[in-house]
C-alpha cells in the first residue's frame, strides 16, 4: 500500500522540517483570555493578584495545531496512490491486444493501459503498433500509428466475442517482421489470461521482435457458463473461472424471451475450485420460454448461453375423430390438451400436414382405420423417430372387431371389456405397479385411478412384452412398441373419462410426458440435410450484449451453426425470431485454462487507478482548522453551548465527507419482508388495542378484548381471534376492523407517523373506540389529564364533527336495541361522528367516551371479571358486553345496519 | 432608544406598583413644606377639608365667612376654616452614568433597566398618593399628579449616559425633602458621603438603593479572564479568578459596610438590591423606608 504511494511534488516535505518552529511558535504566544465586562472595578484593583503569567496554549492544542501544519504540508506535496511508473525506454512499441470474451471482463484496465500507452507514446513520438489476436474475417495489417491515433484505437476497440486466435496471429507477425527487420520494438501483451494451443511459440515470434513484458491478472475473476449435460429438473450449466484464488460467488440468470427473469440461482465456488455445475430447476412450462442464461455481471460472451429454439418443447400433433364442435369435456382432445401444454405445443390438423410440420409426437384419439397413403407416411416418419400415441375408443374396438388396424403395437380383440355394470361381475380395476423396464418406470401408480372399460390385446408373450402399464388383473392398460428410432403406443381406453379416470389423473400427464420424450425428434433433424440458411437475428459483442447484425455478417446453415464460432460465424441468434437457433462463444471445445508463459516477464494490470490523495489531506486540515477555532473560542468562553454542538455536527459532516468514499446504492426490494403478526392478522379476523406503554392499562385491555372476542363467538357470527396489541406507529393497521384505543394520563402527542397511520385506518373503515376510562371524575367542568392526554391527540387528527350517541343511532341498534352504550360507567356522554352522511359511507370512524369499557369487559382466564359494576351490578356488566357487542358489529358491518334502521321508513314509502 | 422602552420601563414600573398601595411618605415634619397635600396638620389652613368653624373677628376676609352657617344663630357670623394640607417631595437621583448598564447574564435584566423601573414605580406609588416626586439636582419644580410618572420618565433620559455624574450632584432641597438614590455606588464613597452629609445637613432625609448584579456579589468566574471596565475602558487581566473569589467577596461586603456607613451617619437608610430578585422586594424595602407607618399599618 504504502510503496503505491509517491508525491508529485516531494521537495515541499522538507517544510516538515520547520514543525519544531512551530511548535516553539505556538507554544510562545498563549491563547487569549476571556474577556468580560465588568462594573465593579472599583474592587477589582483592589485586588492583588499573584499569577499574571500567560496560560500555557494546553499540548493537545499545539499537537492539533501541528498535525494540522503537517497535514497542509503534505497535501501540498501532491501525494498519489498508484501512480503509474515513470516509462522508460524509446522506440516504437508493439501492443499485442487479447481482445476476446475472456478480456472482456476486465476490459476497462485493458483500456486504461493503451491509453497509458497512447499518452506515453505521444509525450515521447513513439510509433505503436497494434496486435489483435481475436479472429478477424480480414485481419488488419500491421501499420505504425502514432500516440495520438492510438487514443481513438483504444477508445474504439471492443472486444470481440471470440476467443484469441494466436496460430493465425504468428502468421502475421512474421510477415511484419519481413517488412521491418531487426527492429527491436518493446512489446507490451495485454492477455486475456486464457490459455490456447500456440501460446508458446506465440511469446517466441512476440520475443523475435522485441522485449516482451506480459500483462496479465491471474487473480482475476474471470468465468464462464459451459453448458452441460441438462438434468431432469431443468437445464446444467458448468460455471469456469480462469483462478481458483479466492471465493467466487455470482447469480445464474435466466431470462425469458421477453427479458423477464424466469430463474436465478446464487452460486458460490470456494477457494481452489475452478469448475462448479448448477443446475437451474425449472417447471418443464418455463424451459421452453428460455433464451438466455448467464452469469449475472459477467459482462462477457462467455458467460452467456444463448438458448436454441431445438432445445424447446415438442411439438405435438393431434388427430381426432371426435366432432370438434360437441362439448370439449366430452371430447378427448380436451383431456390431451390439458395434459400436454404444460411442456408441447400442440397442432390440430390432417395427418399429412401435421407430418410436414416437425412435429415430434403424433397423437390419434380414437382413429380406427387410416388411409394408405396416411399409413406409409406414418410409418416412415415412426421410423425416422416420430412417437405416436394412440386411444382407443368405440370407433377403434369397432375397426378392431374385423382386422387388427395397422400401427398398433399389439393385435386387438374385437369388442371391449366393460367391468363394475349391473351385469358385470368384476370391479372396476386399478393400476398395477408400472413394469421397470417400460418408459413408465419409476412412476408410482395411484390407488384412485379406476378403470371402468378397456379394448383388449390378443393375449400372447408379443403383448406382455410390449405391456408398459397394465391392470391389477394383469390385462395391458398401455402397449408400446419402439420401431426404428420412434415408438407406437396405445392407451386400450378413452381419452375422455367416460372409460376411466386416468384422463382426469395427475399419472396421465406424467405418462404422456414420458412418451413425449421418447420422441427423437427435433426442428433441426427436420432441417439438418438442408442448405437453408439462417439470416443473422441477434449477435453478441464480446461484453455479451446483444446486438443488431451488420450487414455483412453471413447467413449460417443449420450444420454449420454446431460448429465453433469463428470470425465467419460470430455468435448470436439466427434464423426466425420466434424460433431462433444460438450460436454460443463457448461450447464444448472451448479452452478455458490459464495462460501460463514461461521465462516471460508477467506483470498484473494496474487494477487500482491512481488516486490523488490531496483533497482528503486538505479537507482533514480544514477541519481541523475549525476545530482549532472552535476550540480557541471554547478556551476564550465565547463559545455557547448550542453553536458548539452546531459547529461539532459541522466539522463531523466535513470528516465524514472527506473520508466516505462513495458507495453504490442498493436498491430496497420491492417486496418487503411482511410481518408475521401482520400474516397473522391477516389471516384471522381479531380485534386490536393500542399499545399504551403502561402494562397495567394494556394488559386490561388484552383481557377485556378477550372477553368480549369470547363474547362475539359466543353470540354472534363474528369469530375473532385473540386480540392483538398495535403499535400505531409501525403496525399496519389496516388489518384490523376495530381498535381499542385507552387514554393513560401524560400520554404525548403522537407522531406523524401514527397521526398518518391512525387517519388512513378512520378514512379507510376503521372504528377507533377512544376511552379516556374518566368517568367519574369527569363530572365537574374540569378536564382530567386523560381528557387533556386525548385533547392532544384529538387536535391533531382530522376528525369529522361529533354527536352524542342518543335515540336510533346505529350504535344502538346493530345487534341489540339498546338506550344507551354502558361501559363500567355512565355518567359522561359518548361522542361518535354527527354527520351520517359524511364520510366511509356515513359510518363513523370513532367513538369517543370515558365509559371504562375495558374494565368492565376485562375477565380472568376462567371467565370471572376483574373490576366491580360500581351500579347496576352483573346486568350493567351484560349491558356493557352488548354495547360491545353493538360497536363491534358497526365496525363489521358497516352502514348495512344503519340501512336497517331505515327499513319501516322504506317500506312505508314503498307503500307497504 | 425608542419610546418602546419608555412603555416597557412603564409598563414593568405600574406592575410592580400595583401590588403597593399608594405610597404616603412619612409626614414626620411635613408642616414646613407650603405646597398643598395630603397630610393634615391639624389645624387651619388652606386646605380642600372642612377643619372648623369660627366666629368672626376682625380682618377675616369677607368671603370667609359661611354665610349659611352664619345664618343659622341670631348675630353671629362664623368663618369656614379648612385643615391646612401639606404634600412632601422626593426627590430621586438615578446613576446615569455607564457602569449601570451591566447584565452578567442574558435572562436578568441590566441594573439600569432594574434602577429605571425602581424610581417609576415609585413615583407612580407617590402621585398615587398626591405626593411629589422630582430628580435630584435638576432646578425644576417636582412633579405631582396623575402626570408625574410620565414626566419623571422623561426627565430620567434613561438612553443618556454620563459617566461623570457617578455622585450625585449638590443640591438645595428644602428642608424636609426626601431624598432617594439608586446606584449601584462603585464609585468613590468618600464623595457620596460628603454629598449625602451635605444633603442631610441641609434636613433631607431618604435611601440609598444599591442595585448589584448576581455576578457582582458572587463573582462566579474562572480562569484566565480579562475585565474592561464599562466607565473607563481600563483592562484588568487577571491569571486565575477562581482563586479571587475569597478576596472579591471580602473587598465587596467592606465596600458596602462603607455604604452602609455613610447612610447610618445621615440616619438615611441602605436599601441593597440584586438584579435576579424581583423588583418588589426591592419597592418593598423603599416603600418600608419612606411609607407613613401609621397609615399602612
Amino acid at each position: 500500500m504504502l510503496s503505491a504511494l509517491s508525491f508529485t511534488s516531494p521537495l515541499i516535505l522538507a517544510a516538515l522540517a520547520a514543525l519544531p518552529a512551530i511548535w516553539w511558535l505556538l507554544r510562545a504566544t498563549p491563547p487569549s483570555p476571556k474577556t468580560v465586562r465588568f462594573p465593579a472595578f472599583i474592587i477589582l484593583r483592589q485586588l492583588k493578584t499573584s499569577d499574571e503569567t500567560p496560560d500555557r496554549t494546553p499540548w493537545w492544542l499545539l499537537l492539533l495545531r501541528l498535525l494540522l501544519a503537517a497535514f497542509v504540508i503534505l497535501g501540498l506535496a501532491g501525494p498519489i496512490l498508484n501512480a503509474p511508473p515513470p516509462a522508460p525506454g524509446a522506440g516504437p512499441i508493439m501492443l499485442v491486444i487479447d481482445d476476446t470474451w475472456a478480456a472482456a471482463a476486465h476490459w476497462r484496465v485493458r483500456r486504461d493501459m493503451m491509453e497509458t500507452t497512447a499518452a506515453e507514446a505521444a509525450q515521447n513520438d513513439r510509433e505503436i503498433f497494434v496486435v489483435t489476436t481475436a479472429p478477424e474475417r480480414v485481419p488488419p495489417e500491421i501499420a505504425p500509428i502514432t500516440g495520438e491515433e492510438m487514443r481513438g484505437v483504444a477508445a474504439n476497440l471492443a472486444p470481440a466475442p471470440l476467443a484469441a486466435d494466436r496460430a493465425s496471429a504468428i502468421e502475421r507477425l512474421a510477415s511484419f517482421q519481413e517488412t521491418l527487420p531487426g527492429a527491436n520494438l518493446e512489446v507490451r501483451w495485454l492477455s486475456d489470461g486464457v490459455a490456447s494451443s500456440a501460446d508458446a511459440a506465440f511469446f517466441e515470434a512476440l520475443k523475435e521482435i522485441g522485449a516482451v513484458t506480459v500483462y496479465a491478472d491471474p487473480r482475476a475473476h474471470v468465468a464462464m457458463l459451459r453448458h452441460a449435460e441438462p438434468q431432469e429438473e431443468g437445464p446444467a450449466y458448468n460455471i469456469e473461472r480462469l483462478s481458483g484464488v479466492g471465493v467466487w460467488e455470482g447469480d445464474l440468470v435466466a431470462t425469458a424471451r421477453d427479458g423477464r427473469e424466469i430463474a436465478r440461482l446464487p452460486v458460490a465456488m470456494k477457494d481452489g475450485e475452478r469448475t462448479i455445475n448448477a443446475t437451474l430447476s425449472l417447471p418443464l412450462a418455463l424451459r421452453n420460454e428460455l433464451s438466455a442464461v448467464r452469469i449475472e455481471n459477467a459482462l462477457s460472451a462467455g458467460g452467456v448461453h444463448l438458448i436454441d429454439a431445438r432445445d424447446r418443447r415438442a411439438l405435438v400433433g393431434l388427430v381426432s375423430n371426435t366432432d370438434q364442435s360437441r362439448d370439449s369435456l366430452l371430447s378427448g382432445t380436451h383431456y390431451l390438451r390439458e395434459a400436454l401444454n404444460p411442456y408441447a405445443e400442440i397442432l390440430t390438423g390432417p395427418l399429412d400436414e401435421l407430418l410436414r410440420s416437425d412435429v415430434s409426437v403424433v397423437v390419434l384419439d380414437d382413429v380406427g382405420t387410416l388411409r394408405v397413403s396416411d399409413d406409409e407416411a406414418l410409418t416412415t416418419w415412426v421410423e425416422r423417430g416420430g412417437v405416436l400415441i394412440r386411444f382407443a375408443g368405440p370407433i377403434l374396438a369397432e375397426a378392431a372387431q374385423d382386422r387388427t388396424p395397422a400401427l398398433l403395437p399389439v393385435p386387438l380383440r374385437g369388442g371391449g371389456r366393460a367391468f363394475g355394470g349391473a351385469l358385470t361381475w368384476d370391479t372396476p380395476q386399478r393400476l398395477d405397479e408400472f413394469p421397470a423396464e417400460g418408459p413408465f418406470g419409476g412412476l408410482i401408480a395411484p390407488r384412485d385411478v379406476l378403470i371402468r372399460r378397456q379394448v383388449l390385446a390378443q393375449p400372447g408373450g408379443e403383448t406382455t412384452e410390449r405391456t408398459w402399464a397394465r391392470l391389477q388383473d394383469g390385462t395391458p392398460l398401455v402397449t408400446g412398441e419402439r420401431r426404428g428410432n420412434g415408438a407406437i403406443a396405445l392407451f386400450h381406453i378413452t381419452a375422455t373419462p367416460q372409460w376411466s379416470d386416468l384422463p382426469v389423473s395427475e399419472m396421465f400427464i406424467q405418462m404422456l410426458r414420458r412418451l413425449t420424450f421418447l420422441s427423437a425428434l427435433g426442428p433441426e433433424t427436420a432441417d439438418a440435410s438442408v442448405e437453408t440458411r439462417f439470416a443473422p437475428l441477434r449477435l453478441m459483442d464480446g461484453y455479451g450484449r446483444l446486438r443488431p447484425p451488420a450487414d455483412d455478417d453471413p447467413a449460417l446453415t443449420a450444420a454449420e451453426l454446431d460448429e465453433a464460432p469463428g470470425p465467419h460465424r460470430r455468435p448470436g441468434l439466427y434464423g426466425a425470431g420466434d424460433a431462433p437457433l444460438a450460436l454460443n462463444a463457448v461450447n464444448a471445445q472451448t479452452k478455458f485454462e490459464p495462460l501460463k508463459v514461461p521465462g516471460a516477464l508477467v506483470l498484473p494490470y494496474t487494477a487500482e487507478p491512481p488516486q490523488r490523495l490531496s483533497a482528503p489531506l486538505f479537507a482533514i486540515a480544514l477541519a481541523m482548522l475549525l476545530l482549532d477555532g472552535l476550540v480557541t473560542l471554547w478556551i476564550s468562553g465565547r463559545l455557547r453551548l448550542r453553536g458548539a454542538l452546531a459547529a461539532a455536527a459541522i466539522i463531523a459532516t466535513i470528516i465524514t465527507a472527506a473520508l466516505t468514499l462513495p458507495n453504490d446504492a442498493v436498491a430496497q426490494p420491492l417486496d418487503a419482508e411482511i410481518d408475521a403478526t401482520a400474516i397473522d392478522a391477516a389471516l384471522e379476523t381479531r380485534l386490536a388495542f393500542v399499545k399504551t406503554g403502561d402494562p397495567a392499562v394494556d394488559d386490561l385491555s388484552a383481557q377485556a378484548l378477550t372477553a368480549l372476542s369470547r363474547e362475539l363467538y359466543r353470540r354472534t357470527s363474528i369469530e375473532p381471534a385473540p386480540p392483538t396489541m398495535v403499535n400505531l406507529e409501525t403496525d399496519d393497521l389496516s388489518l384490523y376492523p376495530f381498535l381499542y384505543w385507552p387514554i393513560v394520563p401524560g400520554a404525548e402527542a403522537p407522531s406523524d407517523e401514527t397521526l398518518a397511520n391512525v387517519e388512513n385506518f378512520m378514512r379507510f373503515g376503521g372504528l377507533i373506540l377512544f376511552d379516556t376510562r374518566d368517568d367519574e371524575r369527569a363530572v365537574g367542568a374540569g378536564s382530567t389529564p386523560e381528557a387533556q392526554a386525548l385533547q392532544r391527540i384529538l387536535t391533531q387528527l382530522d376528525i369529522p364533527p361529533l354527536t352524542r350517541v342518543e335515540g336510533e343511532h346505529v350504535l344502538l341498534r346493530s345487534f341489540y336495541l339498546m338506550g344507551d352504550l354502558q361501559g363500567r360507567l355512565r355518567n359522561t356522554p359518548v361522542w361518535v361522528q354527527a354527520d351520517a352522511s359524511a364520510a366511509a359511507d356515513g359510518v363513523t370512524p370513532l367513538i369517543i367516551g370515558g365509559r371504562d369499557w375495558a374494565g368492565a369487559w376485562a375477565t380472568d382466564d376462567l371467565g370471572r371479571p376483574l373490576r366491580p359494576m360500581p351500579r347496576g351490578g352483573e346486568r350493567a356488566r351484560e349491558l356493557a358486553y352488548r354495547a360491545g357487542v353493538n360497536m363491534v358489529m358497526v365496525a363489521f358491518t358497516g352502514n348495512y345496519k344503519s340501512d336497517q334502521v331505515h327499513t319501516p321508513i322504506l317500506l312505508e314509502r314503498l307503500g307497504q | 432608544m425608542a419610546p418602546s422602552d419608555h412603555n416597557i420601563i412603564r409598563h414593568d414600573a405600574e406592575e410592580a406598583a400595583a401590588l403597593f398601595p399608594a405610597l404616603l411618605v412619612e409626614a414626620e415634619r411635613i408642616a414646613q413644606t407650603v405646597a398643598a397635600g395630603l397630610h393634615g396638620r391639624r389645624r387651619a389652613g388652606p386646605g380642600e377639608t372642612f377643619w372648623q368653624h369660627r366666629p368672626y373677628a376682625f380682618g377675616d376676609p369677607v368671603n370667609a365667612i359661611d354665610w349659611r352657617q352664619s345664618a343659622r344663630a341670631v348675630d353671629r357670623l362664623y368663618i369656614r376654616q379648612n385643615e391646612w394640607e401639606a404634600a412632601a417631595a422626593v426627590y430621586v437621583w438615578r446613576d446615569p452614568s455607564r457602569s449601570l448598564d451591566f447584565a452578567s447574564l442574558k435572562t436578568l435584566p441590566s441594573k439600569r433597566r432594574r434602577a429605571d423601573v425602581l424610581t417609576l414605580a415609585l413615583a407612580i406609588l407617590l402621585s398615587q398618593a398626591g405626593e411629589r416626586i422630582g430628580v435630584l439636582g435638576e432646578e425644576r419644580r417636582p412633579f405631582h399628579g396623575r402626570g408625574a410618572p410620565t414626566r419623571l420618565l422623561e426627565a430620567l433620559h434613561i438612553d443618556a449616559y454620563r459617566d461623570t455624574a457617578s455622585t450625585p450632584p449638590p443640591a438645595h432641597l428644602p428642608p424636609g425633602g426626601r431624598v432617594v438614590m439608586i446606584s449601584d455606588f462603585f464609585a468613590d464613597i468618600d464623595a457620596l458621603g460628603k454629598s449625602v452629609s451635605a444633603l442631610a445637613a441641609a434636613g433631607a432625609t431618604g435611601a440609598l438603593v444599591q442595585v448589584c448584579d448576581p455576578a457582582e456579589e458572587d463573582f462566579p468566574y474562572e480562569g484566565r479572564v480579562e475585565f474592561k471596565d464599562l466607565e473607563s475602558r481600563d483592562r484588568l487581566i487577571f491569571g486565575e479568578t477562581g482563586s479571587l473569589e475569597r478576596d472579591y467577596r471580602k473587598k465587596f461586603a467592606a465596600h458596602r459596610d462603607a455604604l452602609a456607613n455613610v447612610a447610618r451617619t445621615a440616619g438615611w437608610t441602605l436599601i441593597t438590591h440584586r438584579t435576579d430578585n424581583p423588583v418588589q422586594t426591592a419597592l418593598l424595602a423603599l416603600y418600608t423606608a419612606l411609607g407613613d407607618a401609621r397609615l399602612w399599618t
